[in-house]
């Protein structure tokens, strides 16, 4: 397995472990209904800020933890630079990300005009971006494998 | 040889057969050469991966070759 493909593995599993403490600590504000009520939207932001960062800090401490496993692993110590090819398949997955996204998008705004709450909507926009970066990170994954 | 087919033609190099020519060069060495990771020359080699056409000289220079003795293009049968 190359860098490349390494670094987005990591990433995946990383988003999906994060995403697992997040739904979790979101069902608990489900649970004690703090997500009905009037404050409903500050509780969804500091959620989504807390996410972003906790997502950062969590990515960068597992990318430090294998990038030393592997290199005790493989003896390898060089990281290979994103040389034209990388730079293809990351346009390619963040094309296939970006779609993803926006058709996610365009049916929490169906749903919004239908009645939804808002305050579903929100959480289907950070649940969105999610699910479109797995789905990048997968696209890139096969790029890699398969060739293209 | 390695080809890619597609809609487009056939395309294919002789990557393989030049290394082992140059000393039976390694993966790695090449792409250092031309400024690639190993896993761009494995894939150019495998055809699956078409190089830019900068890469191609890159490569093509490396062997000390011109360009089409390292990738050829096959076109589509008239249909």
């Amino acid at each position: 397995m190359s860098y490349q493909e390494r670094n987005i593995v990591t990433y995946l599993i990383t988003g999906i472990v994060v995403m697992a403490v997040y739904s979790f600590h979101m069902y608990g504000q489900f649970e004690a209904g703090l997500l009905n009520g009037a404050d409903a939207g500050i509780q969804i932001g500091w959620s989504a800020i807390k996410l972003i960062g906790g997502s950062i800090i969590v990515t960068i401490i597992v990318s430090i933890l294998v990038s030393i496993v592997n290199a005790i692993i493989t003896q390898e110590t060089e990281f290979d630079a994103a040389d034209e090819r990388d730079k293809l398949i990351d346009l390619i997955g963040m094309k296939v990300g970006f779609i993803t996204f926006s058709i996610f998008f365009v049916g929490g705004m169906i749903w919004l005009a239908l009645g939804a709450p808002m305050q579903f909507i929100l959480l289907g926009f950070i649940y969105a971006m999610f699910i479109s970066s797995l789905i990048e990170g997968s696209t890139r994954l096969v790029l890699y494998r398969r060739g293209f | 040889m390695a080809k890619k087919k597609s809609s487009k033609g056939e395309l294919t190099n002789n990557i393989r057969r030049l290394r082992f020519d140059h000393d039976e060069m390694s993966q790695k060495a090449l792409a250092e050469k031309v400024g690639v990771s190993r896993q761009t020359i494995v894939a150019i080699e495998a055809a699956k991966y078409s190089p830019s056409l900068e890469l191609a000289f890159q490569i093509a220079h490396a062997f000390e070759t011109p360009i089409e003795d390292v990738f050829g293009y096959i076109p589509p049968p008239d249909e």
